[in-house]
């Protein structure tokens, strides 16, 4: 991959995962990536054809859940760790 | 201390006959930790000892009226991305410094509920992202058998604790080899179980199609007794599965459940490519030793086995970018003001600031192998060499009791000798991310020291079998003939 | 079509399950509305480090049956996925949903429903797939609109409720159309028991429409059929002005703006949403097999076609009447079947319900099944009885009813009032003396034009407040006036 496509998939990628690298550490990160792309890349020499995709390993017997309620969590437990809170609600940021 | 103690079973033994000398037990263990903790430093949270000792009372009562439960009398430490109610779980990151988790996992329901009182919440790579523990976003744990070099990871922390006799065994987490590698590293048994035998509620998400709880401790029998207790169903983890159970008993009378005619297999793969000499060498002696014990070892090859890892790294770090993205200090954890800021701009200020660069690193990866069109690329092709791995490998089981391999290529690595490079990190997984990839279970038992450093091999048994992997454990533990082991930091307390 | 354009809109409608008792994948409460915020949660459905999904057994039943009432094909197996993007209202930042792709399917694809746009046509809507997930939590601004607010307020006690997600093709061709596929798809889910329409924020919308074969614009979150119809009619017309001015209508996500009647521009795309959907590895698949699905079929309940052609054959209504019975709601054709069983005039009580009961509800912008209450089984049986027994006439049975909907009037009471048919000749000619008397030159008029005789009629009954028998009223009013006549 060239370094102006690895800077372009690294900026998207950054807007798709809301991580931002710093400019400082930006050549030492796209070096890394590099490498581990290559790295993964090596998955080309395996022969897939044919193959199921294993995404988990099987369960003999799927867990499901009756349809009873629960009591959950009291409020104050759910807001525990809710740094800005207003009369039980979450505080949050802007969405436009 | 005696020796007798150093063990779980023992200390059981121990208390059965005399409830009260719980209270001398917690007195040496906190001694250890006084002497020794500020340079081992396993521990992020440690519980403090009138705490612990006002909980003993409760232990003592039902040890004296017969009424206890099997892990009574144990100091259990706990791996911090484990959820503890009310005890502060933070993954070892700066983004949940200050998570106070509202309810247990079902690991820790479990094991209060036999009377195991928790000492504290161990050091660990930031969100088990690492193999040496040098991820912490707090400070990298040192190995009791050389402060100079590495206890392992990502659960470096429990295993530090348990070898350095700061703790009666522990709870880690294996996703690529977290418990068997600082085991292996700190000469103390690890076993990674078949994914689903243990629930997963609780236990904070890195990469949810390989993630387990596993126990950490000084032989193979302390550590299926904290099978016994901690695996089978939960119905909260729609994942989980039922337990045969009975891992202890198998672990006392290995011969009720083998066979006489044992037989191995060593992956070539394994032990050709890049094993330092040493450990080399050593596994050669021990499988050498196995041998005149009248097991059979059998040489084969898998070639698959050289790509699993890419295969796992893709998927680890493809699962976890999306567990990880809950993390935007709204609900909990690290915070910014969200006054008349978009979420875009508040999101990504405390994703920048509060993730570690390895994870930053794995999450910007993940995101990357799972994007549009580069998700069949990597992360479907990464899914069909994981079937492949997982379908050679349960072959191989058929016709072999287990797989049996150094669990770690090199010898314990010093501080700042893997870390700079992340290709260089990810190498040293290469014999243990196999068990996860095919969801099967593996188990590393202290082999050797060598220059005074810890050795180990690893066993990998078949899905949902650890009856037998830990009978055949135990046995290959006996012809070792070295357990409990114990660093030389704290032999004076012995 | 539209001055020539060819319009083009597909509908995505998300329907609460609201017949579960617990949330999709944990067991909080389903019943999260009116309480305080945040007190209707757990570590699951508040995206809690640690927590796990477990699926709710019944949910897959509910869907399954809403595919199977469709003509949907199920698929082999339910597969959830996770479709990430952030957003504060989404507690994992993924969605738990599902994905038509490589290691994921829908819970069915293809399927239709049949409308009547108009009486006496018939338009198949093909439906392209249905998914099941959850639904996220409520964001609420503090200073009422969300350009106003500097901060959000969110409300997790909606987090995690099962959510069925159907997809139309875009078969519809008119803000009408769409209304009625709504209505028609909200009836279905009424009678399979799987949805009750009416809950607050159960069913919202989300509209696709493109004019002309050009782009094609997304509305989102219209919460009602009605408001579904007036966003789509406003939407065409803007895009209509777009392009006979030359211009080019952009794509793009707008929001329904209820108080002003438009739709507004959501937040510019500047990248395409990449969801990163991938298997979601906490919930494994879930075989639908052969015989769930038989024993689902058989179990099946009467549906909206069926009850409107059983109404037809039983009762004798026309298809029109039994329609606007069956999709107006499921209660109010219980309602129709349980009157008609207690006191028979199948044809009296089916236009009083489409014209009486569903007017005075919608003028009152009252629920219809309070309506319902009000005009209730024993009442309306009971205006039925006086009416076939002459006791009230036609005009005084609409007003009967307006009063037992509107003011909550007993039958009996009314009648104890006496707002009873008159008949006596002898009161009936003293009021028509009096309208005589105040009305000379329409009596001069009746006498050279019989028609005018009505007006007379008229200001009779309105002095009689609608009371006097009509028959009887112009009978004694020609017998006067042939008497006035007579005397002139």
């Amino acid at each position: 991959m060239r370094q102006e496509e690895l800077i372009g998939w690294l900026r998207r990628v950054e807007k798709l995962a809301l991580v931002e690298v710093g400019k400082d550490e930006e050549e030492h990160i796209i070096k890394d990536m590099r490498k581990i792309i290559e790295f993964f890349n090596t998955l080309m020499e395996v022969n897939v054809e044919g193959v199921e995709p294993l995404f988990m390993t099987p369960r003999k017997e799927p867990l499901t859940r009756e349809d009873v309620p629960v009591k959950g969590m009291e409020q104050s437990e759910a807001l525990l760790n809710a740094k800005e809170v207003i009369n039980g609600f979450v505080k949050g940021p802007k969405t436009i | 201390m005696d020796r007798e103690v150093l063990t779980l079973s023992g200390l059981r033994a121990k208390l059965a006959e005399n409830p009260r000398f719980l209270y001398e037990y917690i007195e040496f263990i906190y001694d250890v930790i006084d002497a020794i903790e500020g340079k081992v430093k396993a521990f992020i949270t440690l519980r403090g000892k009138d705490d612990v000792l006002r909980e003993a009372d409760r232990v003592v009562d039902k040890l004296i009226e017969g009424r206890a439960g099997r892990l009574a009398g144990a100091l259990l430490a706990v791996k911090d991305n484990i959820v503890t109610k009310g005890l502060r779980t933070t993954c070892a990151s700066k983004i949940l410094s200050d998570f106070i988790p509202p309810y247990n996992a079902t690991v820790v329901e479990r094991i209060l509920r036999e009377d195991a009182i928790i000492i504290g919440k161990t050091n660990m790579d930031e969100f088990a992202m690492g193999s040496t523990t040098e991820n912490s976003a707090f400070f990298p744990t040192r190995n009791p058998w050389d402060l100079s070099r590495v206890p392992g990871g990502s659960s470096g922390g429990s295993a530090a604790a348990v070898s350095a006799l700061e703790a009666t065994a522990a709870l880690g987490t294996d996703t690529g080899g977290s418990v068997r590698a600082p085991a292996a590293f700190t000469a103390t048994v690890g076993l990674k179980p078949t994914y689903g035998l243990v629930s997963r509620y609780g236990l904070i998400a890195y990469a949810s199609s390989m993630d387990q709880v596993g126990p950490i401790g000084r032989t193979v029998t302390d550590v299926s007794i904290i099978l016994d207790v901690i695996s089978g169903r939960d119905v909260k983890d729609a994942t989980s599965a039922h337990s045969r159970g009975g891992y202890c008993e198998a672990a006392v009378e290995p011969f009720k459940v083998l066979h006489p005619k044992l037989r191995v297999a060593v992956i070539e793969e394994l032990v050709v490519e890049g094993v330092e000499k040493p450990v080399k060498h050593s596994f050669l002696r021990t499988l050498r030793k196995l041998e005149s014990n009248g097991i059979e070892v059998v040489w084969l090859s898998m070639p698959i086995s050289r790509y699993s890892l890419p295969a796992y790294y893709i998927i680890a770090m493809a699962e976890a970018s999306s567990n990880l993205a809950r993390y935007d200090g709204i609900r909990y954890g690290f915070h910014e003001s969200v006054e008349g800021r978009s979420w875009y701009e508040v999101y990504t200020n405390v994703r920048t600031r509060g993730f570690g660069k390895e994870v930053k690193r794995r999450i910007l990866l993940g995101s990357f192998v799972l994007s549009a069109g580069y998700y069949d690329e990597y992360y479907l092709r990464a899914s069909k060499v994981r079937k492949i791995v997982r379908d050679s490998l349960l072959a191989i089981l058929r016709e072999h009791d287990a797989v049996i391999s150094p669990t770690m290529p090199v010898l314990p690595p010093k501080l700042g000798e893997r870390i700079a490079d992340p290709l260089k990190l990810y190498a040293i997984d290469i014999n243990t991310v196999l068990a996860n990839l095919a969801g099967v279970p593996a188990i590393s038992i202290p082999s050797d020291i060598v220059n005074d450093l810890p050795v180990a091999v690893q066993l990998i048994g078949n899905e949902f079998d650890e009856v037998s992997l830990v009978a055949l454990a135990r046995v290959v533990e006996g012809i070792i003939n070295l357990a409990p082991l114990v660093p030389p930091l704290v032999r004076r307390y012995v | 079509m539209y001055s020539g354009f060819k319009v083009m809109i597909g509908l995505e409608v998300h329907a609460q399950i609201t017949s579960l008792k617990t949330k999709l994948f944990c067991s909080c409460p389903s019943n999260y509305r009116e309480k305080a915020p945040n007190t209707n949660v757990c570590p699951v459905c508040l995206g809690l480090p640690g927590s796990l999904p477990v699926l709710n057994k019944k949910a897959i039943e509910e869907a399954v049956k809403v595919a199977l009432a469709l003509n949907s094909t199920p698929n082999k197996v339910l597969i959830f996925t996770r479709k990430h993007y952030f957003y504060p209202d989404l507690p994992k930042n993924y969605q738990i949903s599902q994905y038509d792709g490589v290691g994921s399917a829908p819970l069915a694809k293809g399927g239709y429903i049949v409308i009547s746009p108009t009486r006496g046509v018939e338009k198949v809507v093909r439906i392209r797939r249905i998914n099941v997930e959850e639904d996220p939590g409520r964001i609420v601004y503090p200073y009422g609109s969300i350009s106003a607010s500097p901060y959000s307020l969110i409300d997790y006690n909606r987090s995690g409720i099962a959510l069925l997600e159907i997809v139309t093709e875009p078969d519809l061709e008119s803000p009408r159309e769409a209304r009625c596929f709504i209505l028609k798809l909200l009836s279905i889910l009424e009678h399979l028991g799987v949805t009750d329409p009416k809950l607050e924020g159960a069913v919202r919308v989300d509209a696709n429409v493109s004019v002309g074969g050009g782009e094609r614009v997304e509305i989102k979150n219209i919460g009602s059929p009605k408001d579904v119809e007036k966003a789509l009619a406003y939407e065409i017309a803007r895009q209509l002005s777009i392009i006979r001015s030359g211009g080019k209508v952009i794509r793009e996500t707008r929001h329904w703006d209820k108080s002003k009647g438009v739709t507004i521009a959501g937040r510019a795309k500047e990248l395409e949403e990449d969801y990163r959907y991938f298997p979601d590895p906490d919930l494994p698949a879930i075989p639908i097999d052969k015989s769930l699905i038989d024993k689902l079929l058989s179990e099946l309940p009467e549906l909206p076609d069926e009850r409107v052609n059983r109404l037809i054959q039983k009762y004798g209504l026309t298809r029109y009447v039994a329609s606007v019975i069956v999709t107006s709601g499921k209660d109010l054709a219980d309602f129709f079947e349980e009157v008609v069983r207690q006191c028979g005039s199948p044809q009296l009580v089916s236009s009083i319900l489409v014209n009486e009961l569903l007017r005075w509800v919608d003028e009152l912008n009252v629920d219809l099944r309070e309506g319902i209450k009000r005009l209730n089984k024993d009442r309306l049986c009971k205006i039925i009885s006086y009416y076939n027994n002459n006791l009230i006439n036609i005009k005084l049975l609409k007003n009967y009813i307006k009063e037992v909907i509107v003011n909550n009037a007993e039958p009996e009471a009314l009648v104890r009032q006496g707002y009873v048919t008159i008949r006596d000749y002898r009161v009936l000619e003293a009021v028509i003396d009096e309208v005589i008397r105040e009305n000379p030159k329409a009596v001069s008029d009746a006498l050279k034009n019989p028609k005018v005789i009505n007006y007379l009629v008229g200001q009779v009954m309105l002095k009689t407040k609608c009371r006097a028998d009509p028959r009887i009223t112009n009978e004694l009013i020609v017998r006067r006036l042939r008497s006035l006549g007579n005397v002139s």
